[in-house]
C-alpha cells in the first residue's frame, strides 16, 4: 500500500529533487516532442531515454506525439517553441540535414545540438509468400521493376534504404508509404507490400515469428537477430559500395537561444549517466541496434556521413529541390 | 418561402460553389510527377473527389429547396441578444485575453464576467457579484492547479 | 475451456488489496480525462505511462489499462448530461442520452451506459482470452482498400443516424468533415494543401480542437441563446437498469459488444466506429426505430457497450501481432515495450499467460467502472442543477483549455473557436454535428487509403469493389446512401408490397 500512495504522490508532484549538481535545475516538466506515432522506433527510443533522464535531472519529462509529414511537423513545433531548454525534438538527427534540401522545411542540423543514443540499421525482408527466396531473387526481379516496397513515407530511413538498393542495383520499384515502420512492417507481413525496408528494431519482431523472411541487412556487416539467427549483409549480393544507411537516434534542441546552462547539463548527463544507463544498453540489444552515445559535435560528427549518404541518394533520385553542394554537403 | 427554406436555399449554393472551388483548386495542385512520385498518389486527388461531392450534395439540396420537397423543421428563434453577449465575451477571452493575461487572471475575469452579466438582472448586483467573485476564484485556482500539476498540460 | 480456467485464474490472481487499490484510482483518474473536454484516452495512458516508467510491468500495465477503459467511458458522462461528448468515441451516446436526461432520466440514462460499458469490455475481454489469435489474423485482412470504404461508410452512416428526417443534411455534415481533414500538410509527399503560405494552415485543424468547438462551444451557444432555459430539477430516482430490462436486451448487448471488439480490431478507427456501428445496428433490429435519437435507451445502451468492448478489441493486435487498433492502443503498446513485455506473434508461444493477465486486468477495470460508475452517479447529477450562468464560463474555460493542452498551440484555440461558430450555424440549420467530427476523423485514413490504394492498383477502381470485405462495405454503403434517399425508399416499398 505504501508503495501505492507514494507512486499517487509522485503523480501530484514533481519528483523529488534526486539528481546530482548540475548547471541547470529545470524546475517545470521538459517536454520532448516525438514527431512520429506512439509505438515507433523513435517513440520506443525516446521514452527510454526519458527514464534516464527524469532520474539524472530530478525532474518529469513529458513525451508528445506530434507525428506528420516526414516528422518535421513536430520537430518546427519544437523549434518554434521558446528556446528555454524545456522544449526537445527527438528523431534521426540526419533528417535535419536533409529537410531543406527536399524543399520540406527552412532548417539545418547546426541549428540544433544533438545528443545521439542508438543507432539502427535498414532490412530488407519479404513476405513469407512473396516469390523472392534470396536476395538475388529480390535484385533480379527490382532490376525488372516488378517489386512494391512499403516504407515509413518519403525521407523516411526506409525510403533513403530503398533508394541506395536501387541506385546500387538498378530497376525500379513500387514506393508505397505507410504512417510509419511498424504500420510498414505489417502491410509487408499482411501481403498488402511484397517487402519492406524498414530498420531491422522494426521487424525484429516479425522476423522471430517467421512472418517476414529477412533477404539482407543494408550494411557492410551481418546483423545477428536474437531468436532467428544471423542475416547476410548486402556486401554479400552486391558489387557496388552502397551509402552509410544506418540511422543514428537520438534528442536535440536548437542551439540558438538555449541558455548555456542547459548545454552544459546535458553535454554532463551524456558523459556520464547515458554510457552506463542499463535501460538503453537492454532495448538496444534485444532490438538488434547499436549503443552509441555521443553529444554536441562528437554525435554531429557521426550523423554527419549518414547526411551526405541521403542527401545524394535523394539527389540520384530526383527528389531535391537544389543540389546538396550548394549546402556544402560533399559527396561521400 | 419560409426561413428554413430560405437559409437552405442560400446554404446550397454556398456549398455548391466550396464544392466546385475546391475541385478547382486541387486540379491545380501539383502531381509531384517531377519527384518521380506515382501520379496516383498525388495530393490533389482526394480533395478534388471531396469536392465534387460537396458539389453534387449541394446541387442536390439546391433542387429540392427551390422544387419544394420534403422540409426539416424551422429552427427555433431565440435571445440572439443573450447570444451575441455570451459570444463576445467567449472570443474576448479566448482570443483577447488569453496571452497577455497570465492564465489564472485571465479565467477570474472571465468567468466572474460571464456569471456576473447573466445573474444580474436576477439576484441583483451584490448577490450577483458575490456568486460569481466566488465562482471565479474557485474555477481559476482548481483548473490551473489541474491541468498544470496533475496533467502536466501547458496552459494558454 | 483451457483459456476460461486461465482466464478465471488471471482474474483471482489480481485481487489482492494493491492491484485492486491501483485499478481504482487509475480508472477514477481516466474517468476525469474522459470527462474533459480536450482530454483523451490517449493523453491520459501517455500522462502514466511517464508516471510509472519505475514501476514493475505488471503493476503499470494493469494502471494504463484501467485509464485506458475509465477514459472511453468517461466520456459518456459529458455526452449525457451537457451533450458534449468527452471523446469522439461517444458522439452517439449523446445522440439518446442526452434527450433522456432533458427527460428527467439522467440517472438512468448514466446506468444504461454504465453497465453497457461494463458488458462491453467483458464481451471484448472473453474475445481477447479465447479467440485473439485468429481475431488479428482477420484484422489483417483490412488493407487499404477496405479502410477506404471503412471511412465512407462511417461518415454515410453517422449521417444518415443523426439526421433520420433528411438525411441530405448528416451527409453534407460528414463530407465537409472530411474535407476539412483535408486542410494542411498531407501524410504521403507532405504537401502543403490549402495552406496559402500559412505555418498554421500547414498543420491542418486538429481533431480535439474541432471536437471541442463543435460541440462544446456550439452547445454553449446553443444554451445561451434560449430565452428561458428549464434547468432539470427531477433527475430520476432509479440508476440501475432492471434485471428483467437487461434481460430483453441481452442481443442487443452481445451485438453490441462483438460489432465493438472487431471495430476495435481495425487499426486506426477503434473505439469511434465501434460506437457508431453498433448504434446503427441496434436501430436497425429495434421494433421501435423510431424513438432512437430522442431517447431510446436501447440506443445508448448500443453505443457504449460498442465503443467499451472496442478497447479489448484494439488491445488483441496489440498482443498478437504488435500492433496497435487505436492511438491509446499504441501508446499502450509503447509501454509494453518499455517494461520489457514482447508482445507479437510469437506472444501466444513465448508468454500466452500474459494474454490471460491482459484480459484479467481489462475485468477488473470493468468492475471499477461498473462500481465506480453507479456509486459516482448520484453526486454528477448535481452537474444538471447547476444553473447555466454558472455552468457555461467553466464549460467554456476547460474547452479552451482542453484545445491548447494538445500541442500548445495558439491557432488550436482559435480552430476551437472557429469550430463552435461554424457549429453553431450549422445547428441552427438542423445540420448534425457529430458526422463533421467523424468525417475528420476518419479524413486522412479515407484519403491516405484512397491514394494508396489507387496506387498499389495502378490506378484501377477494380480492387475497391470485387475484394470480398470491400465489396461488402461498398454495398453496405450504397444500401444506406439509396434508403436514405426518400423517393427510392418508396419506390423500393412499394414494389416489395405489390410485387407484380
Amino acid at each position: 500500500m505504501k508503495k501505492l500512495f507514494a507512486i499517487l504522490a509522485a503523480a501530484m508532484l514533481p519528483v523529488a529533487a534526486s539528481a546530482a549538481d548540475y548547471p541547470w535545475m529545470p524546475d517545470k516538466p521538459i517536454t520532448i516532442i516525438v514527431p512520429w506515432g506512439a509505438g515507433g522506433a523513435t517513440d520506443q527510443v525516446t521514452r527510454v531515454t526519458a527514464g534516464v533522464l527524469e532520474d539524472a535531472l530530478g525532474q518529469k519529462v513529458v513525451i508528445v506525439n506530434q507525428p506528420g509529414a516526414s516528422g518535421s511537423i513536430g520537430k518546427k513545433n519544437a523549434y518554434e517553441a521558446e528556446h528555454d531548454g524545456y522544449t526537445w525534438a527527438a528523431g534521426a538527427p540526419k533528417q535535419l540535414g536533409t529537410y531543406k534540401l527536399l524543399g520540406q522545411w527552412d532548417t539545418w542540423i547546426d541549428d540544433w545540438r544533438l545528443y545521439n543514443t542508438v543507432t539502427n540499421v535498414p532490412l530488407v525482408a519479404v513476405n513469407p509468400n512473396a516469390p523472392y527466396a534470396t536476395m538475388d531473387d529480390f535484385i533480379a526481379a527490382m532490376k525488372d521493376g516488378g517489386v512494391t516496397i512499403a516504407t515509413a513515407g518519403a525521407g523516411s530511413s526506409g525510403h533513403a534504404a530503398a533508394e541506395a538498393l536501387k541506385g546500387a542495383v538498378g530497376g525500379s520499384y513500387k514506393h508505397v508509404t505507410y504512417d510509419g515502420g511498424n504500420p510498414a512492417v505489417v502491410a509487408t507481413v499482411a501481403g498488402e507490400a511484397e517487402a519492406t525496408t524498414q530498420l531491422a528494431s522494426e521487424q525484429a519482431e516479425m522476423v522471430r515469428a517467421g512472418r517476414l523472411k529477412p533477404l539482407a541487412v543494408l550494411a557492410d556487416q551481418p546483423l545477428e537477430i536474437d531468436g532467428y539467427g544471423t542475416v547476410p549483409p548486402i556486401t554479400d549480393f552486391v558489387d557496388e559500395k552502397l551509402p552509410i544507411l544506418s540511422t543514428a537516434f537520438g534528442i536535440f534542441i536548437p542551439v540558438k537561444g538555449t541558455p548555456p546552462e542547459v548545454i552544459e547539463t546535458f553535454d554532463a548527463i551524456w558523459s556520464e549517466v547515458i554510457p552506463n544507463a542499463a535501460p538503453l544498453k537492454t532495448y538496444a540489444l534485444e532490438k538488434g541496434a547499436l549503443f552509441t552515445p555521443a553529444a554536441g559535435d562528437a554525435a554531429r560528427d557521426k550523423v554527419w556521413p549518414e547526411v551526405q549518404a541521403d542527401a545524394w541518394s535523394f539527389d540520384a533520385a530526383g527528389r531535391t529541390k537544389m543540389s546538396p553542394d550548394e549546402l556544402g554537403i560533399p559527396k561521400p | 418561402m419560409s426561413g428554413a427554406r430560405r437559409a437552405d436555399l442560400v446554404f446550397a449554393v454556398l456549398l455548391t460553389v466550396f464544392g466546385i472551388a475546391a475541385t478547382v483548386e486541387s486540379w491545380r495542385m501539383p502531381t509531384l510527377a517531377e519527384l518521380g512520385v506515382d501520379p496516383m498518389s498525388a495530393p490533389g486527388l482526394t480533395p478534388g473527389l471531396l469536392g465534387v461531392v460537396l458539389a453534387v450534395l449541394g446541387l442536390a439540396l439546391l433542387g429540392r429547396s427551390l422544387g419544394g420537397g420534403e422540409m426539416g423543421e424551422t429552427a427555433a428563434a431565440g435571445g440572439w441578444g443573450r447570444l451575441a453577449v455570451a459570444l463576445v465575451l467567449c472570443l474576448g477571452y479566448a482570443a483577447g485575453l488569453l496571452g497577455r493575461v497570465p492564465f489564472w487572471a485571465a479565467t477570474a475575469i472571465f468567468v466572474a464576467l460571464f456569471t456576473f452579466v447573466f445573474t444580474v438582472r436576477e439576484a441583483g448586483p451584490v448577490r450577483a457579484g458575490a456568486g460569481s467573485l466566488v465562482l471565479a476564484a474557485a474555477v481559476a485556482v482548481a483548473v490551473t492547479l489541474l491541468f498544470e500539476r496533475v496533467f502536466l498540460v501547458r496552459l494558454p | 475451456m483451457d483459456a476460461l480456467t486461465n482466464l478465471g485464474a488471471a482474474i483471482v490472481g489480481l485481487a489482492e488489496p494493491s492491484s485492486l487499490f491501483s485499478v481504482l484510482w487509475a480508472t477514477l483518474l481516466g474517468m476525469t480525462v474522459g470527462m474533459l473536454p480536450g482530454l483523451t484516452a490517449t493523453l491520459g495512458i501517455a500522462l502514466l505511462t511517464t508516471l510509472t516508467f519505475r514501476m514493475a510491468a505488471d503493476d503499470a500495465i494493469l494502471i494504463l489499462i484501467a485509464m485506458y477503459v475509465g477514459a472511453i467511458y468517461g466520456g459518456s458522462r459529458t455526452a449525457i448530461l451537457l451533450n458534449i461528448p468527452g471523446t469522439p468515441a461517444n458522439a452517439a451516446s449523446g445522440l439518446d442520452g442526452f434527450p433522456l436526461a432533458r427527460a428527467g432520466r439522467a440517472g438512468e440514462a448514466m446506468g444504461i451506459a454504465t453497465v453497457g460499458s461494463f458488458f462491453g469490455s467483458v464481451v471484448g475481454l472473453l474475445a481477447l482470452a479465447l479467440i485473439a489469435p485468429q481475431l488479428a489474423e482477420f484484422g489483417l485482412r483490412f488493407q487499404s482498400y477496405e479502410f477506404f470504404w471503412l471511412a465512407v461508410f462511417g461518415v454515410v452512416i453517422s449521417g444518415r443516424l443523426t439526421a433520420m428526417d433528411d438525411p441530405i443534411k448528416g451527409w453534407i455534415s460528414g463530407f465537409l468533415g472530411l474535407f476539412l481533414a483535408q486542410v494542411g500538410q498531407e501524410g504521403i509527399h507532405a504537401y502543403q494543401r490549402f495552406a496559402y503560405g500559412s505555418v498554421d494552415l500547414a498543420g491542418g485543424f486538429g481533431l480535439l480542437p474541432a471536437l471541442v468547438g463543435a460541440f462544446g462551444f456550439a452547445e454553449i451557444l446553443c444554451v445561451m441563446k434560449e430565452p428561458a432555459y428549464v434547468t432539470v430539477r427531477d433527475v430520476g430516482s432509479r440508476i440501475l437498469p432492471s434485471l428483467r430490462d437487461l434481460f430483453g436486451r441481452w442481443w442487443t448487448v452481445l451485438r453490441s459488444g462483438l460489432i465493438g471488439t472487431t471495430m476495435g480490431i481495425v487499426p486506426g478507427v477503434g473505439e469511434d466506429m465501434g460506437a457508431w456501428v453498433s448504434y446503427a445496428a441496434a436501430r436497425r433490429a429495434s421494433r421501435e426505430p423510431e424513438t432512437f435519437g430522442k431517447g431510446a435507451t436501447e440506443g445508448l445502451l448500443a453505443a457504449e457497450t460498442g465503443n467499451n468492448a472496442a478497447v479489448p478489441g484494439a488491445i488483441i493486435p496489440v498482443l498478437t501481432l504488435a500492433v496497435p487498433g487505436s492511438a491509446p492502443a499504441a501508446v499502450l503498446l509503447a509501454a509494453m515495450f518499455i517494461h520489457g513485455v514482447r508482445p507479437g506473434p510469437l506472444i501466444m508461444i513465448e508468454s500466452p499467460d500474459f494474454v490471460f493477465q491482459v484480459a484479467g486486468m481489462l475485468f477488473w477495470a470493468s468492475v471499477a467502472i461498473l462500481v465506480l460508475g453507479l456509486a459516482l452517479t448520484k453526486p454528477m447529477l448535481f452537474v444538471l442543477r447547476v444553473p447555466r450562468e454558472y455552468l457555461m464560463p467553466v464549460i467554456f474555460v476547460l474547452c479552451v483549455v482542453g484545445a491548447f493542452a494538445i500541442a500548445s498551440r495558439v491557432f488550436d484555440v482559435y480552430v476551437m473557436l472557429g469550430f463552435g461558430i461554424l457549429g453553431f450555424a450549422l445547428r441552427q440549420m438542423n445540420y448534425p454535428m457529430a458526422p463533421l467530427v467523424l468525417g475528420i476523423v476518419l479524413g486522412d485514413i479515407l484519403d491516405k487509403n484512397f491514394r494508396r490504394g489507387m496506387v498499389l492498383s495502378d490506378g484501377s477502381f477494380e480492387p475497391f469493389v470485387t475484394r470480398p470485405i470491400s465489396a461488402v462495405l461498398a454495398a453496405l454503403t450504397l444500401v444506406t446512401i439509396l434508403w436514405g434517399i426518400g423517393p427510392v425508399r418508396r419506390a423500393a416499398g412499394r414494389l416489395v408490397r405489390r410485387p407484380s
